[in-house]
């Protein structure tokens, strides 16, 4: 024998049973404490196959759950009988791979082949099952989004009742083996959740409720998980290789032994989480199924979020990758991938000037030209610098101070139109300029103005070939075609175009991005409708340059009439002209088109349509902003957002009160009624357990046996006397309870009640009425009475 | 960590899980996880009223091997637990501790047992001694856990086991033992040998029997005269004198007891003068056979082992006796 080996090793009956280590501890334990604790064990050995079984049955609830809840949303005849057998089968399969350590790897190397040999035959079935799921996903978020494009993907298979079973079958597959590992190895309910309801979330977020049979499975898989994973009685061998029955953990000071297995139990609890699924499947079917459901009730954070899915929907997952940060401020020409914005409200400029009317001021700093497929490029070395560019005036010189805070310091911030401009671009700079004031006369150089017509013809008309289709229909359908070449006719067709915008698309400081590689005017004029300021000027500049009209794309701030009221009184001159000084931030950052009038020049025109959503913006940053908009109502469609923005001050939202309850109704409702429900229950278990001694003890004296009519009532006064800690306990003797009762209540006549408690309990001749009704008063006339009061 | 701490753990998880169901149900305004939402909520009351009625039908009582297991030996306590309730695997938790009486420590033990519904289980703790002494397990608590874990009930147990271990037999060589020279321990004198104040046994009233013999009050209550036997000084030649000292009580044990039968199984009679370390003092235990062996050997094991020099104590308490029979870790020293 071994000489090196533990002591134990070599006495021990089942060396096999415990590792050298323990057997070491053992040792020392003997050594040092004279006892050692062995092995544990329980009488009845736990059935491993009934654990083995149960597990399988755990597995195929969650996997054959997920698959019937995503094939049923999304109306795939999927074959359920075929599915269901396949499934139970795989998954108690999956299940006793865990039976001993033999069969976990031999079991293991064989599923993992079968399933390559499956894969790989049936490769075709399987991409064209799936490709089946993704086309029928694909048309319900169509549907749901009213999106005017639809991706189809291949099916190389088309016959559905063959493809879709099959790869059913597969993604059941790999769901058992996955939740093979989070149940069998692990118990663990939150993976297990996570496997299996993170998918589901494709069909809820539409609002497709998958088949609540299906729910009820569902639930009935996590219940028996969580309650299996706290009761910790759930361990198959080949986790605890060492242990059969027992674990044991070590401390520096004494263990702890946990019993592991207890296949019996995995029934109760199998037998309670089936219980469970069923009362949530009857509730929620038939109590919170459908009259409950609100569909047009969303919230804000959801309808942001369906900007996001409306693009991976129609573009795939990786048009979301083409975006960057917009903080308000200039984009400087660039147009597509931003996602949302988010000004931050710092002031970037500080402006005194000489108001000389209410309409808005357009300071321009970027000039675009050249466009490409998501930016407006600045034209370089142009013939004339913006401030020789010739234009009408007919009002005086006028200068505007512009302290630059936080804005971009490449440009000065230009007012139309400016003709001359120094200073410090990043502080303090001046701007000379007259205000424009149309209809008017030129009354400048009116060779220099023609010349410059002819240079605004022959440069700012160019549009993209590619676009000349989206821009074609745009133009026919926003009528936009002026009578005329006139500054008329150009204004009017920039008057139809606002027009057009301002009915069939909507403002948003949320539109979500523009998918990777398409063109930025050519995807909003036809699939986006919503955006802001940039997505309008950029369009609009492209459209009226293809009607011929000279047009660009321009950025810089603006000073609204509601500035302009919040604006500082800086000084007034003896002719009355005040000056006023005005703080503007990024959020007062714009994007317009200027068109250019024959005999005006470059005038601003705005194409933006007004904004129903602005105090959105504001809500929307931080953990405060996302949580504002998850309890904010709104409409369900994101298209009907505008409808329901505008008529929401008598509606959902009319007061903080009816607008929380109208948009969580749908919650409030089933939580309020469970609770009720819950009260209902408690009242009428408290009033039973009142009721039924009452009941019994008329009972007994209509029968005439007094005896034990007394004994009922008296179990009831001593609960009410310990109750009232009169009484230490209610076990006691009659008469040591009498005695008690009479230190607190002297001369009520406790003995008395004692003695014929006595006499009704043992003497088996029973009570008389008189007795009964005595011992009854006294016991009335005790209960009433304030501790410390005598009775008599 | 305690099982607050534990619950607390449990508590967090599963209000989390709350949260996130929450956040769907209100980012979906959608009725079905409001619904499950609701079940969330009232799964945890549930929970605890289902604990706390069933760890008030939970009992657990313990067994022991009957009589004493030798040195060496493997015994098991059995551990009866019994659900009465429907609600299913309780998880049930018994603090114990378990020691030999010459190696007492701190140290505490916990096992985790499943309450099954309506089921009474028997589970074994088996256990390995490597000395003599009292094995003593003891369990005061029985934490039991509602099936969720948020809150944990605590229950009684009062379970108490004391198993005498006894040593193994060691060879004995042949030694030549002294006899006892004392004081008497009676000043009766009787033909067949010394009487002590030892009373072997009481027994009916015979012709001839002295009048100091009689017991008056085992009399009364019987209502028949009854006399005390007394054990006679032949068969007390011997006083052994085990010296239980502590770190070295084993091999003293094992002399002690290979000697004693011995000495029985040679009808050699003998006293024992077992030591109290609380109080100082020697206590007396007349051994004719092996049963008396065992009791005196349980006396013994009973008493704390001994910091000081148990024979200097002895003679200096009995300064006249002579003859004493020492008993020591490592041999027997016939004095």
């Amino acid at each position: 024998m071994n000489s090196k080996m533990p002591r134990s090793l070599q006495t021990d009956p089942h060396p096999g049973f415990m590792g050298r280590r323990e057997l070491k501890k053992r040792d020392k334990e003997l050594e040092t404490r004279g006892v050692a604790a062995l092995d544990f064990s329980r009488d009845k050995t736990p059935k491993k196959y009934v654990a083995v079984l149960l597990r399988g049955l755990l597995i195929f609830l969650g996997a054959y759950g997920t698959i019937w809840g995503l094939a049923s949303s999304f109306d795939l005849a999927y074959n359920p009988v075929k599915v269901f057998v396949w499934l139970l089968l795989m998954s108690v399969f999956s299940a006793s791979i865990y039976y001993n350590r033999v069969t976990f790897y031999v079991g293991y190397a064989l599923m993992f082949i079968i399933f390559f040999v499956f894969s790989v035959m049936m490769y075709s079935y399987i991409n064209s099952g799936f490709q089946a799921f993704m086309n029928a996903v694909n048309e319900h978020y169509v549907d749901y989004f009213s999106l005017p494009a639809l991706r189809v993907s291949d099916e190389i298979i088309s016959d559905r009742s063959l493809t879709v079973p099959i790869a059913c079958i597969f993604m059941g597959w790999v769901y058992c083996i996955m939740l093979n590992v989070t149940i069998s190895s692990y118990m663990n309910p939150a993976l297990t959740f996570l496997i299996t309801f993170l998918p589901l979330q494709i069909a809820f977020y539409i609002d497709i409720v998958p088949p609540y049979l299906c729910m009820a499975m569902l639930i009935m898989c996590y219940a028996s998980v969580l309650v299996l994973s706290r009761s910790g009685n759930y361990a198959l061998p080949y986790r605890y290789k060492k242990y059969e029955t027992f674990v044991r953990r070590r401390r520096k000071k004494g263990s702890d032994d946990s019993y592991i297995l207890s296949a019996k139990g995995m029934i109760s609890v199998f037998a309670v989480s089936l219980i469970l699924s069923l009362v949530f499947f009857v509730v929620s079917g038939a109590l919170f199924g459908e009259s409950y459901s609100t569909k047009y009730v969303s919230n804000r954070l959801k309808n942001r979020t369906d900007d996001f899915v409306e693009v991976i929907v129609m573009n795939g997952i990786t048009s979301l990758f083409n975006r960057y940060e917009a903080r308000g401020g200039l984009a400087h020409g660039r147009l597509g991938g931003v996602g949302s914005v988010a000004p931050d409200y710092e002031t970037d400029l500080v402006i005194t000037y000489v108001p000389v009317s209410t309409d808005i001021v357009y300071l321009r700093a970027f000039v675009g030209d050249l466009y490409s497929v998501d930016r407006f490029l600045e034209e370089k070395d142009p013939e004339y610098a913006p401030i020789e560019e010739p234009f009408h005036a007919e009002a005086g010189v006028l200068s505007m101070e512009i302290e630059n805070l936080d804005a971009d310091s490449e440009y000065y911030y230009l007012p139309y139109h400016s003709f001359y401009a120094y200073g410090d671009r990043d502080g303090t700079s001046y701007v000379e300029y007259i205000p424009s004031g149309l209809p008017g006369r030129i009354t400048g150089d009116d060779i220099g103005m023609y010349d410059y017509t002819l240079y605004a013809f022959q440069h700012y008309i160019n549009v993209p070939e590619s676009l000349i289709p989206v821009l074609d229909e745009t133009v026919r359908k926003a009528d936009m075609i002026g009578e005329d070449r006139t500054a008329q006719g150009m204004l009017y067709s920039c008057r139809q175009l606002a027009n057009y915008f301002e009915e069939n698309y909507r403002y948003s400081l949320q539109p979500g991005m523009t998918p990777m590689g398409r063109d930025v005017v050519g995807y909003f004029l036809t699939s986006q409708d919503r955006g802001y300021c940039m997505h309008y000027a950029s369009s609009a500049t492209l459209l009226l340059r293809y009607i011929g009209i000279p047009a660009r794309y321009c950025e810089g701030y603006i000073i609204k009439p509601s500035d302009l009221a919040e604006g500082e009184l800086v000084r007034e001159d003896e002719d009355g002209t005040k000056h006023v000084k005005v703080e503007i931030s990024d959020a007062n950052a714009h994007a317009w088109v200027e068109v250019y009038l024959p005999g005006y020049g470059w005038t601003p025109y705005e194409m933006t349509p007004p904004s129903f959503d602005e105090e959105e913006s504001e809500t929307m940053n931080g953990l405060f902003g996302i949580l504002s908009n998850l309890f904010s109502a709104a409409s369900r469609n994101s298209t009907e957002e505008k409808e329901g923005s505008a008529s929401s001050e008598g509606g959902v939202a009319g007061s903080l009160f009816s607008g929380i309850y109208g948009s969580l109704e749908y919650l409030i409702k089933p939580v309020g009624y469970s609770v009720l429900g819950v009260m209902l229950i408690i009242f009428l278990i408290s009033v039973t357990r009142r009721l039924r001694p009452l009941l019994h003890a008329m009972n007994m004296k209509r029968k005439g046996r007094f005896d034990e009519a007394l004994l009922v009532s008296y179990r009831t006064y001593t609960g009410k006397l310990l109750r009232k800690k009169i009484i230490s306990s209610t076990n006691s003797d009659s008469t040591e309870l009498a005695r008690q009762i009479d230190k607190t209540f002297p001369g009520a006549g406790a003995p008395m009640i004692g003695e014929i408690v006595r006499k009704a309990a043992f003497s088996g001749s029973g009570i008389t009425d008189e007795e009964y009704r005595s011992a009854l008063e006294s016991m009335n006339r005790i209960l009433k009475l304030k501790a410390g009061t005598a009775g008599n | 960590m305690t099982e607050f701490f534990k619950n607390l753990i449990y508590a967090v998880s599963y209000i989390m899980m709350m949260a996130a169901v929450l956040v769907i149900a209100i980012f979906y305004r959608q009725p079905l996880a409001s619904v499950l939402f609701v079940f969330l909520i009232i799964l945890p009351f549930i929970s605890l009223y289902a604990g706390k009625y069933g760890s008030n039908k939970i009992s657990i009582t313990a067994s022991a091997p009957a009589g004493h297991v030798e040195e060496g030996d493997e015994f098991r306590i059995r551990l009866h637990l019994k659900n009465s309730s429907p609600v299913p695997l309780l998880r049930c938790t018994l603090k114990y501790t378990y020691f030999n009486s010459y190696r007492p420590d701190d140290e505490d033990f916990s096992i985790t047992l499943a309450g099954e519904s309506f089921a009474s289980e028997t589970f074994n703790l088996s256990f390995r001694t490597s000395m003599p002494g009292v094995f003593t397990f003891s369990a005061d608590t029985l934490l039991i856990s509602d099936p969720l874990h948020f809150h944990t009930f605590r229950k009684k147990a009062d379970i108490h086991v004391m198993i005498p271990v006894m040593p193994k037999t060691v060879e004995i060589p042949d030694i030549a033992l002294s006899r006892f020279e004392g004081e008497p321990f009676d000043d009766i004198v009787s033909e067949s040998g010394e009487l002590t104040r030892d009373i072997r046994q009481l027994r009916e009233y015979r012709a001839g029997d002295r009048l100091k013999d009689i017991h008056w009050k085992a009399s009364a209550v019987t209502g028949e005269l009854v006399v005390k036997e007394y054990e006679r000084s032949v068969d007390l030649m011997y006083l052994l004198l085990p010296e239980i000292r502590k770190g070295a009580e084993a091999g003293a044990l094992r002399r002690y007891y290979s000697l004693g039968k011995k000495m029985t199984g040679a009808g050699m009679g003998f006293r024992t003068a077992v030591y109290n370390p609380q109080d100082r003092t020697f206590s007396y235990f007349n051994v004719s056979d092996e049963t008396g062996l065992g009791e005196s050997l349980y006396e013994i094991m009973r008493m704390e082992a001994a910091e000081a020099d148990v024979y200097e104590m002895y003679r200096a308490q009995n300064p006249g006796s002579y003859g004493v029979i020492r008993i020591c870790e490592e041999s027997i020293i016939s004095t």
